[in-house]
């Protein structure tokens, strides 16, 4: 048996656009029919899906580039083995190998502005269903994350195998983007990403940001402790901390980096351009704007002011009364 | 199955240059190879010995050309028209669906319920609403909230009280200048009952005073 190292045998991605489809619609017709829990709503679904075309044709532009990176590399012979592709345990070791660089990506992407101007747009959504899947970035090439996977090739891991990976880690994050399935089986739930995990990754709620960054496996967040479990008592509300004010496509795709732009113009000192740029989102000199960190903090002393006031005794109305659960 | 056991690079250069039949790894790749409709090869007469592992390895400079054949464009073309009629007919079950949530028109309830979400740290006085239900303004201090109707969700932004005062009313909306690159305007509309400036704004700290904005 033979496997190209530099071609991937097969795109999981493409391989899974008919099931998309085919889910998406099934989704609208079980919401439709009451079957399901499903939102959809007809402008902001094609903005999802514009911006999921747009970014495979930008891949397709942008995509040889940075496959030639890692196959020159690889075929430059910088690489510590030769990893065979037709060894089992080469994909086990890859399957963990990805998805932890997938995690390391995927934390980077919220935490530091630079990379969240290119991931922003995944999160711009205010539903959480199958099509919020595809709203992908148009950004994430020259944003450079792609260059986090390079250690992989410098490992040996053909570039090939390293290609299908991150394709099955894309497929399989199309899933969990929906309302339809609650909570799976408690064994599940531990090991592996989730719908109701990343309903929390996506949600604007103080309390739920910057969290559950996995890919397939959420033990890399429970491990790095940024894991946080779905509380029923506070729904999850989805889109950005300062939601978009239309569904311009190209607003999506780019407002994080005119925003970036336009800070950077006004930056009156090295210090001031690097937090911009490098700083996490909200950052700011002056501290006027709030960053994730500060959203956390203030809900903490919201909640225990309400405590505070209400009681012990009746913390469980207190917290049905934040500002949290208002209906969104 | 071939060889299951890594093999370290280490005093073979470049790897991709090796003529070793048993290489199970060079039996994968003949050059040139393709990746996303670019084939990327090392020209023979670049390879040179090398000791060890990214020390004293000179890199082959490779070359990336177009991929010859057109199956792989004629594919991508295939994929991306298939995906544009796709997101078509999904966007248009979405339309017919009609599974959105519900947003009626504000009412001072609602708004007030939407702004402490979205303004949890603030103490919004009387709200404004918009005439069509689509949108709301409340004062708090020297800030004016804003929130208005997307789609079937909700859009929050806050503006010194003096420039949202300030906002021209144009073809029955008032347009209220943001000036953020996520969100640049808000468009709320007004009418004979709800103008815009609301009458008898009190200018100070409405929150304590509970004054009507509008008269």
């Amino acid at each position: 048996m033979t496997l190209d190292p530099i071609k991937p045998a097969f795109d999981p991605v493409n391989w899974a656009i008919p099931m998309f489809v085919v889910t998406i619609i099934l989704e609208i017709v079980l919401g439709r029919l009451g079957k399901a829990k499903a939102e959809y709503e007809a402008a902001d679904t094609a903005t999802s899906l514009g911006m999921g075309l747009g970014s495979t044709i930008i891949g397709v532009i942008t995509g040889g580039t940075i496959a030639g990176v890692s196959i020159w590399i690889y075929q430059s012979g910088y690489r510590l083995f030769d990893i065979p592709m037709t060894a089992w345990w080469a994909w086990v070791a890859i399957f963990f190998l990805e998805d932890l660089t997938y995690y390391g990506f995927h934390r980077l992407a919220h935490e530091r502005r630079f990379w969240w101007a290119s991931h922003v747009n995944h999160h711009s959504s205010q539903h959480y269903n199958l099509s919020t899947a595809l709203r992908q970035t148009w950004t994430g090439g020259i944003s450079g994350t792609w260059l986090l996977w390079i250690p992989l090739t410098l490992l040996g891991f053909p570039p090939a195998m390293t290609a299908i990976q991150k394709g099955i880690s894309l497929v399989y994050q199309y899933w969990i983007h929906t309302e339809a399935i609650r909570r799976l089986p408690r064994w599940f739930e531990a090991v592996f990403n989730t719908p109701s995990h990343h309903r929390v990754h996506h949600a604007r709620n103080p309390r739920y940001l910057d969290a559950n960054y996995a890919g397939i496996l959420i033990i890399w967040d429970r491990l790095f402790g940024t894991f946080i479990p779905e509380d029923d008592a506070e729904p999850c509300r989805y889109g950005l901390v300062h939601n978009l004010g239309d569904f311009n496509i190209l607003r999506v795709a780019f407002h994080e980096w005119m925003a970036i732009g336009k800070d950077m113009a006004s930056a009156r000192s090295p210090r001031e351009v690097l937090g911009y740029l490098f700083g996490p989102p909200g950052w700011s000199p002056d501290g006027s704007r709030d960053t994730s960190a500060i959203l956390k903090a203030k809900e903490k002393a919201r909640l225990s002011t309400l405590h505070r006031e209400a009681g012990e005794g009746d913390r469980e109305a207190v917290e049905g009364a934040t500002p949290s659960t208002a209906p969104a | 199955m071939t060889s299951t056991a890594p093999t370290p690079t280490s005093g073979r250069w470049p790897t991709s240059a090796s003529s070793d039949p048993s290489d199970p790894v060079e039996d994968q790749h003949p050059l040139p190879a393709t990746a996303g409709g670019f084939a990327l090869s090392v020209p023979p007469g670049h390879s040179s010995p090398a000791t060890g592992f990214l020390v004293d390895a000179a890199p082959s400079p490779g070359t990336l050309r177009p991929e010859s054949g057109t199956d792989g464009v004629n594919e991508t073309l295939t994929i991306l028209a298939g995906s544009a009629v796709a997101v078509t007919l999904m966007v248009a079950i979405a339309a017919w669906a009609r599974i959105a949530r519900p947003t009626p028109p504000l009412d001072e309830t609602a708004a007030r319920a939407l702004l402490a979400g979205e303004f949890p740290d603030h103490h919004p006085g009387e709200i404004w609403l918009a005439a069509d239900g689509a949108g709301a303004v409340a004062r708090a201090g020297g800030e004016a909230l804003i929130l208005f109707r997307l789609g079937d969700a909700w859009v929050a932004r806050g503006l010194p009280w003096e420039r949202a005062l300030a906002a021209p009313v144009q073809r029955g909306r008032v347009h209220f200048r943001i000036g953020d690159p996520a969100a640049p305007w808000a468009r709320l509309a007004v009418s004979g009952i709800t103008p815009w400036p609301p009458e008898g704004h009190p200018e100070d700290h409405p929150e304590e005073r509970k004054e009507p904005l509008a008269a």
